[in-house]
C-alpha cells in the first residue's frame, strides 16, 4: 500500500502541492490527473523517492520513506520509477542497460535474461536489442526506458507519463494490457500521470485530479460521474472536476464568433 | 620427498622492444662519441670525462630499470591485465600456486637484469652504480604500492602510509633507513600474499561479475561471453554507466561510509605526513594555513554531498513560509562548519605557541581537521538514503543527451 500523508512542497515562494493525502490498496492502478504545471510530476517525484517533500511523508507497504538507510533501501527495492526525462547510457546496447536495471533489482539472472528477451519482443526492440542506445530513435529509447521500470518486476510502479514520448500504437497497446495485466492480479501497485483519457478511463482503477495544488477529486471512474453529475466521457468529467470554466469559455468563444 | 621445482620462465627477461629502445638510446651516445673521434681524433678522451654525459648515461640507464621494474608489476599482476584476471578466475589457480604468465615478485632474473644495468653504470658509464638499483627498487615498491589500493588492500596501504614519509626524515639516514626500507618491503610482501589469497572474490571487491555473483548457470556463462561490459571490472552500477535517475534510485545504495575507525587512522596518517614535511622542511605549520585548510576542506566535503542534490525549497521559499532552517537538509552544514570553527580555535591557539612545538601542534590540527571532516556526520550514505534534499539530474548527463521533450 502505498499511503502519501499531508504532503504539501514549494520548490521556491509558490506552493506546488498542498496537504496531499492518498491511499492507494496494494494491486491498485491509480492514475494522477491535472492541468499542466500542477505538480503531477512533483507528487510522482515524491512517492518514487526523487525528492523529499517540504511537510508530509509518503509511505510504502508501511515503511516511511527516507526515515532510515535501511527503510529507505528495503522500500527503493520495490519501486521503480519511469520519469518523464530519463537519460539513458547512450554507449550501452539496450539490452545490456535492461540487465543492469535488473541486476540492480536482484533479479534472477536466467529469469531476467528470459523477461528481457520477451520485453524486447513485445515492445519491437528485438533487432535494436543489441545496437548502442544512441542509434535508437526517441521513441525507441522511451520504450526501452519503460521495459527498463518493467524488467525490475518491482512491486510498485510509479511512472510519470509512460505513454507519452513518441511511442508508437503497437507499443501504446502493448504497455496497456501489460499494466492491465499487472494490476489485474495484483502483481504491481501503479501509480502513474497521464493525460490520455482514453487509457486512463481504461486502465484506472482511481483517477486522482489536482488542481490547484489540491487533490479535488480520488474515485473511481463511476464514482466520479456520480460526484459531477456527468454521464459523459472523462473529458468533460476532468473538465468539470479541475475545470470548470472551460466549457462555458468553450461556450463563450463560439457565441462571439457568431455574433 | 617431493622436491618444489624453482619457478622459471622466460617471460620475466626484458621484452625484445624494451631492449632495442634501450640500445637504441644509449648506442646513440656511443655512436656520436664515435663520430666525433672520427672527425677530431682524441676527442674521445675528453668526451668521455664530461660530467654532463656521465649524467645522460645514468639518465638512460636509470630510466631503463624503472621501466623493467614498471613491465614486471604490468606484465605479470592479474590486476593490471582484466582478460588475464577474467581467464585466471576461471582457471583452478590459487594463491598457493605460482602465477602462471609470470611472477609478480622479484625473482633471480631481476638481479641479473638490474646487476647489467649496473655494471654498464660502474664501468662503461663512470657513475654510481647503486642508482639503476634505486631506480628499479622505487619504481617496483612504489607501482607494488599502487596495485596493493587497487586491489583494496588497505591495512598494508595504510601501514606504508605511515612508513614511506619515514624516509624523508633527517633520523632515516644509514641504518634507520635501511630497517624502514626493510619494513616497507616486508609489508608489500604481505600485502601482495593477501591480495593474491583474496583472489578472486576480494581482489577488487567490487567483484568483477556486477553483482558480486559467480556465474551460476550456462545462461549466464553465456551473458559473461556475449556482454563482456557485464562480466569485466569496468562494468560499475556505481558509475554514471546506469543512467538517470536510475542510479540516484538504486536500491543498491553503492555509496559507502567512511567508518569512524578509518576517519581516525586517516586522521593520524594525515598529522604524520605534515609532521615529516615540517621536519623536512624545517619549517613550522602557519597558523593561517591551518584556517585556510579548515575552509578547503569544508568546501571540499559540501561539494561531494550536494553535488547531484539540491535543498528542496529555495532561500525565498524559506523566508516565505517561515523555515529558514530545515533540519532535514541543513544537518549537511553541521560538520563543515564545525571543520572551520575547529580550524579557527587552532589557528588562534597555534599562535600563542613557541616556535618549536608548532609542527607537532601543527600535526596535530591537521589529524583533528581531518578526523572531524570524516567522521563527522552524517554520513555520505546516510545524507543520500535520508536527507531532505532532492535528486538533480547531474548536469554533464542532463546536457549530453536527454529524452527530448515531445
Amino acid at each position: 500500500m502505498i499511503k502519501v500523508v499531508d504532503v504539501s512542497h514549494h520548490y521556491g515562494v509558490r506552493p506546488v502541492l498542498c496537504h496531499i493525502n492518498l491511499e492507494i490498496p496494494d494491486g491498485g492502478l491509480v492514475v494522477v490527473m491535472g492541468p499542466n504545471g500542477v505538480g503531477k510530476s512533483t507528487l510522482l517525484g515524491i512517492i518514487a523517492g526523487l525528492l523529499a517533500p517540504a511537510k508530509g511523508y509518503v509511505e510504502i507497504n508501511g515503511l516511511r520513506r527516507r526515515s532510515s538507510e535501511a527503510k529507505e533501501l528495503e522500500i527503493r527495492k520495490q519501486v521503480a520509477f519511469l520519469s518523464d526525462h530519463p537519460w539513458l547510457p547512450e554507449f550501452m546496447t539496450v539490452r545490456e542497460w535492461l540487465l543492469a536495471n535488473g541486476q540492480l533489482y536482484d533479479v534472477d539472472q536466467d529469469q531476467l535474461l528470459e523477461h528481457i528477451g520477451r520485453l524486447l519482443d513485445l515492445f519491437q526492440l528485438s533487432d535494436k536489442g543489441d545496437s548502442p542506445i544512441r542509434t535508437c530513435s526517441n521513441g525507441q529509447k522511451k520504450k526501452a526506458a519503460i521495459c527498463g521500470a518493467l524488467v525490475t518486476e518491482a512491486r510498485v510502479l510509479v511512472l510519470d507519463e509512460p505513454f507519452t514520448g513518441g511511442l508508437d500504437s503497437s507499443a501504446i497497446l502493448a504497455l496497456r494490457r501489460v499494466l492491465k495485466h499487472l494490476a489485474a492480479r495484483g502483481e504491481a501497485t501503479i501509480v502513474m500521470a497521464s493525460q490520455v483519457p482514453e487509457i486512463v478511463e481504461e486502465l484506472a482503477g482511481k483517477i486522482a485530479i489536482l488542481s490547484g495544488t489540491r487533490v479535488v477529486a480520488y474515485d473511481t471512474m463511476e464514482g466520479l460521474r456520480n460526484q459531477t453529475g456527468c454521464k459523459g466521457a472523462l473529458p468533460e468529467v476532468f473538465e468539470k472536476i479541475a475545470n470548470p470554466q472551460t466549457l462555458e469559455q468553450i461556450e463563450k468563444y463560439f457565441n462571439r464568433s457568431r455574433s | 620427498m617431493k622436491r618444489a621445482i624453482p619457478f622459471h620462465s622466460n617471460a620475466v627477461w626484458p621484452p625484445l622492444p624494451l631492449l632495442i629502445v634501450f640500445a637504441v638510446a644509449y648506442g646513440l651516445i656511443e655512436a656520436g662519441i664515435w663520430l666525433i673521434n672520427i672527425v677530431s681524433p682524441g676527442a674521445r678522451s675528453i668526451l668521455v670525462d664530461m660530467p654532463e654525459l656521465a649524467g645522460i648515461r645514468i639518465v638512460i640507464l636509470a630510466s631503463a630499470a624503472a621501466v623493467y621494474a614498471f613491465f614486471r608489476l604490468w606484465r605479470f599482476h592479474p590486476a593490471c591485465n582484466p582478460a588475464y584476471c577474467a581467464w585466471l578466475e576461471m582457471s583452478p589457480w590459487t594463491a598457493n600456486k605460482p602465477l602462471p604468465v609470470g611472477p609478480v615478485h622479484v625473482v633471480w632474473q631481476d638481479a641479473v637484469v638490474v646487476g647489467a644495468l649496473a655494471a654498464l653504470a660502474y664501468w662503461h658509464a663512470q657513475a654510481n652504480p647503486t642508482v639503476p638499483l634505486i631506480a628499479f627498487g622505487m619504481t617496483y615498491l612504489c607501482g607494488l604500492n599502487l596495485l596493493l589500493a587497487l586491489t583494496r588492500r588497505w591495512t598494508s596501504c595504510l601501514v606504508l602510509g605511515f612508513l614511506w614519509p619515514m624516509l624523508l626524515l633527517p633520523g632515516a639516514k644509514g641504518w634507520p633507513g635501511f630497517v624502514v626500507i626493510t619494513a616497507i618491503i616486508v609489508v608489500l610482501w604481505h600485502g601482495l600474499r593477501a591480495s593474491l589469497r583474496a583472489f578472486p572474490q576480494g581482489f577488487f571487491q567490487t567483484s568483477s561479475n556486477p553483482m558480486g555473483k559467480r556465474p551460476s548457470s550456462l545462461l549466464q556463462m553465456q551473458l559473461d561471453v556475449r556482454i563482456p561490459v557485464l562480466s569485466s571490472a569496468s562494468f560499475d552500477t556505481s558509475s554514471k554507466a546506469i543512467g538517470w535517475p536510475y542510479l540516484v534510485l538504486s536500491p543498491k545504495g553503492e555509496v559507502s561510509s567512511v567508518s569512524i575507525r578509518t576517519s581516525f587512522f586517516l586522521g593520524v596518517l594525515m598529522g604524520w605526513w605534515t609532521y615529516c614535511l615540517c621536519v623536512v622542511a624545517e619549517e613550522a605549520v602557519p597558523p593561517g594555513l591551518i584556517l585556510f585548510l579548515g575552509v578547503v576542506l569544508a568546501g571540499i566535503r559540501l561539494l561531494v554531498y550536494c553535488k547531484n542534490v539540491a535543498t528542496p525549497f529555495n532561500i525565498w521559499g524559506r523566508f516565505a513560509t517561515g523555515r529558514l532552517i530545515v533540519p532535514g537538509f541543513d544537518r549537511v552544514f553541521v560538520t563543515p562548519l564545525g571543520v572551520i570553527v575547529l580550524a579557527a580555535l587552532g589557528a588562534a591557539l597555534m599562535r600563542r605557541m613557541g616556535d618549536e612545538s608548532q609542527a607537532a601542534a601543527g600535526a596535530g590540527m591537521v589529524s583533528l581537521l581531518w578526523f572531524v571532516l570524516l567522521a563527522g556526520g552524517p554520513t555520505l550514505r546516510n545524507w543520500l538514503l535520508t536527507g531532505q534534499h532532492r535528486y538533480g539530474a547531474p548536469r554533464l548527463l542532463s546536457t549530453k543527451q536527454p529524452l527530448r521533450e515531445l
